[in-house]
């Protein structure tokens, strides 16, 4: 009895297993969620931020050709003489025997200093420090921010155990003077290679537009709105072509500077509290506006009035 | 009893005194803070910790109003600072070359 009671059950039991488990074929319905299902993920399609970039670019760009006509793109590497024919002939003599050249031979003598471990800049930097301008700024997507060529040199001295020199003149921006000369002619080429990137990209422009100080005053207002018109004696320059020339010697500072100094008169000129030099704010706004001037040549450094 | 009087006279004049010199002292506090909310946002404006120095000197001279008169402006200056990041990052793009 108890033999044909075990019998039964693993009989009912085999039954109920064969009714559950589902052979027949599949419904259309069903069909197609199983094709979903094994469809692979189709990858998003990845953001071209350069592409974003180089729009911006074509319409900077092209503001300032239909506002100065006469100008020659490649000739706005010449700061406020690319449009000012009047200043432009003067300028050109004084290059001819230009203020800062004792400057670049100051830092060539800076940068060819050995550390105490030994070691130079030139062991820190491609093609050992010379014709490289021209790839600065970049994002460094190790430390997520973009390094520009003066925050690079003193990184380059912690490195080898040195101390850090002060930024805006004096001996940081006459190695800075050196190398942008030794790059002298060489086609500006940043790039946005990522989000991130493009994220210092975007904060950078938004400084450029936005306004500040008392005198309620952005970047653009006066280097791209009114570039061209005049500002009690002075002419204002157009912001494209602004990076090539770096650093600069100005007659007003009577030694050479760093973009950064300038961002800080800039500020300064409109009453707004500078930031430090290098901050990050700053540096994104190099990045933005080197990026304006990606296919000009290096010029700097150079000397403005 | 008349002494007592003249006592009580003079202590209250001498805080009344004290009470004038530390009047402009909690807005001159209330512009630093200010300033410093405008810092944070980059939007300080250069003029506005002049003010500040200022009026903490024309509180220490003992001028109370003209401290009063400087401190409240740093602050409408440090409010100006952050309306004005406030209406940057809304507009900014309003600028752009199109």
């Amino acid at each position: 009895m108890r033999k044909i009671i075990t019998l039964t059950s693993m009989l009912v039991g085999f039954v109920f297993l064969t009714a559950c488990s589902d052979n027949s074929p599949p419904t259309s319905t069903e069909k197609t969620r199983n094709t979903e299902k094994a469809k692979p993920a189709v990858a998003a399609k990845p953001v071209n931020y350069q592409g974003k970039v180089d729009q911006d670019i074509k319409r900077f760009r092209s503001f300032y050709s239909n506002k100065f006509p006469g100008v020659e793109l490649d000739n706005f590497k010449d700061g406020i003489y690319a449009i000012d024919e009047a200043t432009r002939e003067q300028w050109l003599e004084i290059e001819e025997f230009p203020p800062y050249e004792l400057s670049i031979d100051e830092g060539q003598e800076f940068f060819e200093i050995a550390f105490a471990n030994g070691k130079s800049y030139a062991d820190c930097f491609d093609n050992k420090g010379q014709a490289i301008r021209q790839n600065y700024p970049y994002f460094d997507n190790d430390s997520n921010q973009v390094i520009t060529l003066e925050l690079a040199i003193n990184q380059c001295r912690k490195t080898n155990g040195e101390t850090p020199l002060s930024y805006g003149q004096g001996e940081l921006v006459a190695i800075s003077a050196y190398m942008a000369n030794s790059s002298r002619d060489q086609k500006f080429d940043i790039k946005v290679p990522n989000k991130a990137a493009y994220k210092a990209y975007m904060n950078g422009k938004q400084f450029f537009y936005s306004k500040r100080g008392q005198l309620n005053f952005s970047c653009a207002d006066c280097h791209l709105k009114i570039a061209g018109s005049n500002l009690r004696a002075d002419r204002l320059s157009p912001a494209i072509g602004h990076p090539t020339g770096m650093p600069v010697y100005r007659s007003a500072w009577g030694e050479l500077g760093s973009i950064g100094h300038r961002y800080r008169e800039c500020n300064k000129n409109v009453r707004a509290e500078p930031l430090a030099y290098q901050s990050e704010a700053y540096r994104n706004l190099e990045y933005y506006q080197t990026l304006m001037s990606n296919g000009l040549v290096v010029n700097g450094p150079s000397s403005r009035k | 009893m008349k002494s007592l009087k003249y006592c009580l006279i003079i202590v209250s004049m001498f805080s009344a005194s004290i009470c004038v010199a530390g009047a402009a002292e909690p807005l001159i506090e209330k512009a630093e803070v200010a300033r410093l909310k405008a810092a944070e946002v980059g939007f300080e404006w250069s003029t506005t910790s002049i003010l500040i120095a200022e009026a903490k000197q024309a509180a220490e001279d003992g001028n109370n109003e003209l401290a009063e008169k400087l401190a409240n402006a740093a602050i409408k200056q440090a409010e100006n600072g952050l309306k004005q990041a406030a209406f940057s990052a809304a507009h900014w793009q309003d600028s752009e070359p199109r």
